[in-house]
């Protein structure tokens, strides 16, 4: 029940806000940029795995967050929800766009994994997480991302998603499942034994 | 950490195996990744670039109706000068003349019959009918 009040004070809330800057109040849009864009990045960057690419999915999408912005309904969907949404589409995109150049490059190893950790500068453990999520299909890697990182409800990613509450739940639970056996097979690989010490 | 351990299983994950995975989530959820620098800003700018330019005439009205207090404000505003309108037309009789306090008129003037008063306004609505 608090979970729907939070949800419904938050939805108003961004809808006020858009209304505000809709209106012409600047303030309004480094509100809602500090309110939004955090998510939309961290959401990108886990799922792509690339600062740049998350950089620009976050921009593109926070754009058509401001062109929609005169016509936006109070009564739809939260606007974080509608972001994510925009940013998980964006992503998605750009990762069939990967595959392709990968499928055009012959010098390009068809395992992104390897290369994409390498591209990762947080901690070794950080990295290990992220590097398994990155080998995850795109799907489950999503689902994952938004349930057990970023904390939505299933509904809510249901509709980020465009699928049924049972498919978020079967995507996720595989998606985790996955990453477990993952993170397990590469305890050796990272080095975790040492830090026991 | 765990991870060299093999424990029964539960819910398709072994315990040992969840538990460490369970560590990493948590880490993650409290470490988002940060923005780059100057993102914010490039977001703003978009914002302020795109963001709709409302004419002055369709902002100064719902600026003096809210100076004023809103429609509560204007209907108590027209309400006072339809009413200070009419008493300007047709004062009461026994309205105290602002003459007399300057020592311009006579204190002790008439009062108005009521159908002297009717005369003056136009309509009988002090007198007998019928």
């Amino acid at each position: 029940m608090k979970d729907t009040d939070d949800h419904t004070a938050a939805r108003d809330a961004d809808a006020a806000l858009l209304a505000r800057y809709a209106s012409g109040d600047a303030t309004a849009a480094r509100v809602l940029t500090a309110r939004l864009s955090p998510r939309a990045y961290g959401h990108a960057f886990r799922v792509l795995g690339d600062a740049a690419e998350a950089q620009d999915v976050t921009q593109d999408a926070m754009m058509r967050l401001w062109k929609q912005a005169p016509t936006w309904d109070a009564g739809r969907a939260q606007a974080a929800t509608w972001l994510y949404r925009v940013v998980a589409n964006l992503c998605t995109d750009r990762l069939r766009a990967r595959r392709t150049q990968s499928l055009d490059a012959a010098d390009v190893p068809a395992d992104p994994g390897p290369s994409a950790a390498a591209r990762l500068q947080t901690a070794a453990r950080t990295d290990a997480l992220q590097a398994a999520l990155l080998r995850l299909p795109e799907r489950q890697r999503q689902a994952v991302v938004l349930r057990h990182i970023e904390g939505l409800a299933n509904p809510q990613i249901a509709e980020i998603l465009d699928v049924g509450i049972e498919a978020v739940e079967s995507l996720t639970a595989r998606g985790k499942r996955a990453l477990a056996a993952d993170l397990a097979a590469q305890r050796d690989a990272l080095g975790y034994e040492d830090d026991t010490v | 950490m765990h991870w060299g351990m093999k424990m029964t299983q539960s819910n398709g994950i072994d315990p040992a195996e969840n538990s460490d995975l369970e560590a990493l989530l948590e880490a993650a959820r409290a470490q988002a990744p940060q923005m780059p620098d100057g993102l914010a800003a490039r977001i703003v700018e978009d914002a302020l670039a795109v963001m709709p330019r409302v004419p002055w005439y369709r902002r100064r009205p719902a600026r003096a109706l809210a100076a004023i207090g809103g429609p509560a404000g204007l209907g108590g505003l027209v309400t006072a000068t339809v009413a200070g309108f009419w008493l300007g037309i047709a004062p009461p009789a026994d309205t105290v003349d602002p003459l007399v306090w300057v020592g311009a008129a006579d204190s002790t003037a008439e009062v108005y019959e009521d159908e002297e008063l009717a005369d003056l306004v136009g309509t009988n609505w002090f007198g007998d009918e019928g």
